[in-house]
């Protein structure tokens, strides 16, 4: 195996990668591809569903030898994939040896459903295993691989199915008038195909299988590939064997030893080959039920015999099999007058379509649908306002939400501030304090008390880590000059009482708290003096 | 191929060059992991809208129309929005690793989203994707319709990611010479993966590296590329003996 003459990129590659590389292997091979697939397999296939076309077992059993134009197939994106894609002749040749040695019985019985098909036959094709052999090295190369080859068969199954009816779709859009429908649905008496709608279907089902079938054979060998790449290390040995040639300018030692060889020209050909769906009387049933009922009433028109035979054509038209009754269901105007009703009778070629009555439901009806536009423009309008007002306020709500936030101190340098930490009566007890020789409690206690009164009644906002100063500062701008003076001579005796150990007289004791009730005491009554 | 051959190797690789003079590669995604993805999709819709049915279908017609209304935007804005919003990528692409770029690897804006999803009732055509199948068969970047429309593209969104060493081998060789890139890069490939290949087939590879391995038998040839591949990852500690050598 010549690795380095493979015309495909070495690289690690995802499963689903290689999978998508199987699109590029067809568009850059699609003439040698093509060319095979039309003389070999394609042409068999359609002169010999065009002589029995009528016959669905015919049709299964083209469809049942796919695995026969899988093996031509994959021999020619083998060869080509190595620099080499074989010509008609080498086909031809090839064939017999390709029937023989390719394990086909057994793709064409027990493996024929199998999901993995297009991704194990380089197994016994290529590589020639049978058997344990054959099942042993699957499972290896399988391992992490299956699961993709699953998708590329499921998405295969539904890409011909989308092409096929895809395809009778465009023709019956691009005919004019009704000469396919009548050609197709015009059935015999007893129900069965005639050849004109045979023959469509024939074509249907090669043209979808045209499409997918190359991709399928494509991707399933790129999938093969690259998971022996990856087992093998194939990228690895084309860049040593680079590095040889490159580093030893003597003996081009390339003769390729890779693992097990591409046994090369092995493949078949069969006159006819492949095959595809579950087709044939199933997809003649799904054809008619796609036909909506107005195309089975022509198709009843369409069915001219004379005489007896009419007379019971008419007659199993008319049962219950194909005479039936519908449900439908559509809008139409609540209060609609007698009148109305008889005015749309007479207008009967619209019955099925409009909504209007008189002119004068119709007005109403656009006037309501005036207001009703209205009134939504208007719902829309006010939440657009609404929307519009909160986003230009929301300063506002943020700023309200901040002092929350920020939760007041529970401390002040060490001093207790919660208010229910505190007595009632705050001077009068500071001044019995003062008064039992306990000076600094005394101070303590009318600066706690003032700090209380300032952050609960004029708001102010003190951090955790203030200092005296600080608080002083904060203050200022928050109460009135007198009460800031009383504030500010309070502090001045706590910091000489609390840090330098002077304390102050008991005259200035009771001055101090005369002061604190003036300004800072809290209770109701205070309140509204202040007030 | 070589040089020689002008033709390139086939592959699936979709190269931008950026004005800084970067050659970016994008990996193509092509037709089945984008079926799988839009499958994924397709079930997210699916699963999203009979909640729907179940919650609206009790509240009257004013329901029924919401259900329309959602059907109407399910069908048309789905993509657009995820691709617009969730850095090119649906769930399902987000799932199946694929993700929108433009031609130039730029992410995906508007108008290129509004394209290239819109045009899907093109693609629609004339049954379940059957055009958009098609033309994506037919141009190199796998692009169906919307996407050659709006110079999109659905590549893969990471590169395929190095094996993990699954072996505690942390003896490092100096490299005996320079090599280029390419080699280092084939290196440290083999380094890492050496633990995968059977035993005889990771010798015959290491054989093949004549210039870096010299006469070694099989085994102890594998052993050195693991070695020197070791100290190009920066892996483990130098012999002494190696480091005189280097």
């Amino acid at each position: 195996m010549r690795l380095d003459r493979l015309e495909l990129e070495l690289r690690r590659r995802t499963p689903w990668e290689a999978l998508d590389l199987g699109m590029g292997m067809v568009r850059r091979w699609a003439l040698p591809v093509y060319r095979v697939w039309f003389l070999f397999l394609l042409l068999p296939a359609l002169l010999i569903l065009l002589l029995f076309s009528e016959n669905v077992w015919v049709w299964l059993g083209v469809w049942w030898l796919k695995p026969v134009a899988d093996r031509l197939l994959l021999k020619v994106f083998a060869e080509a994939s190595f620099g080499a894609p074989p010509t008609i002749k080498q086909v031809w040749q090839s064939l017999p040896e390709l029937l023989r040695r390719s394990g086909l019985f057994a793709s064409l019985t027990w493996r024929r459903l199998s999901f993995y098909r297009s991704f194990t036959l380089p197994i016994l094709q290529l590589e020639g295993q049978r058997g344990e052999a054959f099942r042993k090295r699957g499972r290896i190369l399988g391992r992490k691989t299956q699961g993709y080859a699953t998708w590329l068969m499921l998405v295969c199954v539904h890409c011909i199915v989308i092409f096929e009816v895809g395809l009778l779709l465009l023709a019956f859009w691009l005919t004019p008038g009704d000469f396919l429908q009548e050609s197709l649905f015009a059935r015999g008496v007893d129900g069965a195909m005639n050849r004109f709608e045979s023959i469509f279907y024939v074509l249907l089902w090669l043209s979808a299988e045209t499409l997918v079938e190359p991709f399928y054979v494509a991707a399933g060998f790129s999938l093969y590939l690259n998971r022996r790449s990856d087992l093998e290390g194939w990228d690895i040995e084309v860049a040593f064997r680079r590095m040889q040639d490159e580093r030893t300018q003597a003996t081009p030692a390339r003769l390729g030893k890779g693992a097990a060889s591409v046994v090369p020209a092995m493949l078949l050909a069969l006159l006819f080959g492949f095959a595809a769906q579950p087709f044939s009387s199933a997809r003649a049933e799904d054809a008619e039920n796609r036909a909506p009922p107005e195309e089975a009433v022509q198709a009843e028109a369409v069915v001219r015999v004379e005489g007896e035979a009419r007379r019971q054509a008419l007659s199993v038209l008319a049962g219950p099999d194909f005479g039936r009754v519908e449900e439908k269901t559509r809008w139409r105007w609540r209060n609609q007058s007698g009148a109305d009703r008889n005015a749309q009778k007479q207008n009967a070629q619209e019955q099925d379509w409009d909504l209007d009555g008189s002119g004068l439901i119709e007005f109403f009806g656009g006037l309501a649908k005036f207001v009703r536009i209205l009134l939504y423009g208007l719902i829309v309008l006010a939440l657009a306002v609404c929307v519009v007002f909160f986003y230009r306020n929301r300063a506002l709500f943020r700023q309200k939400a901040q002092p929350q936030k920020s939760a007041r101190p529970q401390t002040l340098f060490g001093l207790d501030l919660r208010p229910d930490a505190l007595p009632d009566d705050i001077p009068t007890t500071a001044l019995a304090e003062a008064e039992a020789g306990h000076w600094v409690a005394a101070l303590s206690l009318l600066y706690r008390g003032a700090l209380v009164t300032l952050i609960e009644r004029d708001r102010v906002i003190f951090r955790a880590g203030d200092t005296e100063d600080l608080c002083l500062l904060r203050v200022r701008g928050h109460v009135q000059d007198e009460a800031l003076t009383v504030f500010a001579a309070l502090l001045r005796d706590w910091k000489a009482a609390a840090y330098a150990g002077s304390l102050p007289t008991l005259a200035r004791i009771r001055a101090l708290c005369a002061d604190w009730r003036a300004h800072f005491a809290v209770s109701p009554a205070a309140g509204e003096e202040g007030a | 191929m070589n040089a020689a051959n002008p033709i390139p190797r086939l592959d699936t690789i979709h190269r931008v060059l950026t004005p800084e003079g970067c050659e970016l590669e994008l990996r193509l995604a092509g037709g089945i992991i984008r079926a799988r993805a839009w499958l994924i999709d397709f079930f997210f819709r699916m699963l999203f809208f009979s909640g729907c049915v179940f919650i609206l279908s009790r509240s009257g017609r004013m329901g029924e129309a919401l259900l329309f209304l959602l059907a109407f935007l399910l069908e048309w804005l789905y993509p657009v929005v995820f691709e617009v919003f969730c850095e090119g990528a649906t769930p399902g692409k987000r799932f199946s690793g694929l993700v929108v770029l433009r031609d130039d690897g730029t992410p995906l804006d508007w108008s290129a989203s509004v394209a290239r999803n819109f045009l899907r009732a093109v693609d629609f055509l004339p049954f379940f994707y059957a055009l958009g199948l098609v033309t994506m068969g037919l141009n190199r970047e796998g692009k169906r319709l919307g996407d050659l429309l709006a110079g999109t593209l659905v590549v893969y969104r990471q590169t395929v990611p190095p094996p993990k060493v699954m072996d505690d081998d942390t003896k490092a060789e100096v490299l005996p010479f320079t090599l280029t890139e390419a080699e280092q890069r084939a290196l440290i490939e083999y380094r890492l993966r050496a633990p995968g290949f059977s035993r005889a087939r990771a010798g015959e590879l290491a054989q093949l590296a004549t210039p870096l391995i010299a006469e070694l038998p099989p085994d102890a040839a594998r052993e050195r590329l693991v070695h020197l591949g070791n100290y190009l990852l920066g892996r483990g500690a130098l012999a002494a003996r190696t480091e005189e050598a280097g």
